[in-house]
């Protein structure tokens, strides 16, 4: 079960994760950012009702981080549960991303 | 590190603890205990950091379901590219394990063959200074030459360990590496001779060998260490 809750403020959007971001649910979460992309400079997914993120999940934010890259924003993960942490350090994606 | 701090500290027990007198450092008992003592100790707290790294190890399986490893291996994959090593997280596990007992393994030789060379050095001392005249050239002579057989069986292990990370990872520069430490140490054990002198009215005697193995030991492992986390994502 996951969900995604979102508001965008000037050009930054907050994205709330909640639940398992496993791959059916990371279809959702790219439904929810990919129409702001070229809007918002900065992006903020707080993390801490994240239970688990996949593959899929993990594409959507190096997108959103490309996205960001390319206007000169930022994007970064905030209050990230210590077992999500694990899956960003494991897979190395923690040194690429701006992870909190 | 550990190993580092470890060899700091029986250094420092040697400065300090010994209480004179011609013998070598070998001889003071007090000078061995502390220092096995120290050795004891650091064979302890590497085991605990390699069993420590051992359960995280299996942790991080139970992160990412089966079904979903593939699927991450290939997004590493298409991020990462050559910088991410070609082992699987189980190979990985098992070169962890490998490198737990060639580690662990070895300081324990290190201190048994330091205690069983400590007593034919003392044995050798001994006739050498019965035989009218201590013939301090010939006793020099036969430390350096015997000396490095203490590390022989060590220094093999370790390059084994290293040579293998090598094979494993297909890393030319680890091979050539390995192949360079031997030939050094090889060179340094048959050709170098033991140095002398003489610091604050105290004889001073570096044997090549012993020096090299020990760089390799503590200096050498902690660079390969910092290689692999540098260059390869995910080891």
């Amino acid at each position: 079960m996951f969900e995604v809750k979102s508001r965008i403020i000037d050009k930054k959007m907050e994205v709330e994760l909640i639940g398992q971001l496993d791959t059916g649910a990371a279809s959702k979460l790219d439904a929810e950012i990919r129409p702001h992309l070229e809007i918002v400079h900065e992006i903020v997914f707080d993390a801490s009702k994240l239970v688990y993120i996949s593959s899929n999940g993990l594409r959507i934010l190096l997108s959103a981080r490309k996205a960001m890259d390319l206007v000169g924003g930022s994007m970064k993960v905030i209050n990230t549960p210590g077992p999500v942490r694990s899956i960003f350090d494991v897979t190395g994606f923690s040194e690429i991303l701006d992870i909190e | 590190m550990i190993r580092f701090i470890g060899f700091v500290l029986s250094g420092a027990a040697r400065t300090l603890v010994r209480r004179g007198g011609m013998l070598p450092d070998m001889a003071d008992q007090m000078v061995w205990r502390i220092q096995s003592c120290i050795a004891m100790i650091t064979i302890i707290l590497s085991a605990c950091v390699f069993i420590v790294a051992l359960r995280k190890t299996r942790r991080y399986f139970e992160l990412i379901p089966e079904e979903e490893r593939a699927d991450m291996a290939a997004l590493q994959e298409e991020i990462f590219g050559s910088s991410l090593s070609n082992l699987n997280g189980e190979i990985i596990r098992k070169l962890l394990e490998t490198w737990f007992v060639i580690f662990v393994g070895v300081q324990l030789m290190y201190e048994v063959f330091s205690e069983v060379y400590r007593l034919f050095a003392l044995g050798l001392y001994d006739a050498i200074a019965e035989s009218g005249k201590l013939m301090t050239d010939a006793y020099t002579s036969l430390y350096n030459l015997s000396h490095s057989f203490k590390y022989q069986g060590m220094l093999i292990a370790l390059l084994l360990g290293v040579i293998m990370t090598a094979i494993f990872l297909d890393d030319k520069t680890l091979k050539l590496v390995a192949i360079l430490a031997a030939s050094v140490y090889l060179l340094s054990s048959t050709g170098l001779e033991m140095a002398t002198f003489s610091v604050l009215g105290r004889d001073i005697g570096i044997v090549w060998s012993s020096v090299i193995f020990h760089v390799i030991d503590t200096v050498g492992m902690i660079c390969l260490a910092l290689y692999l986390r540098v260059r390869y994502h995910g080891i």
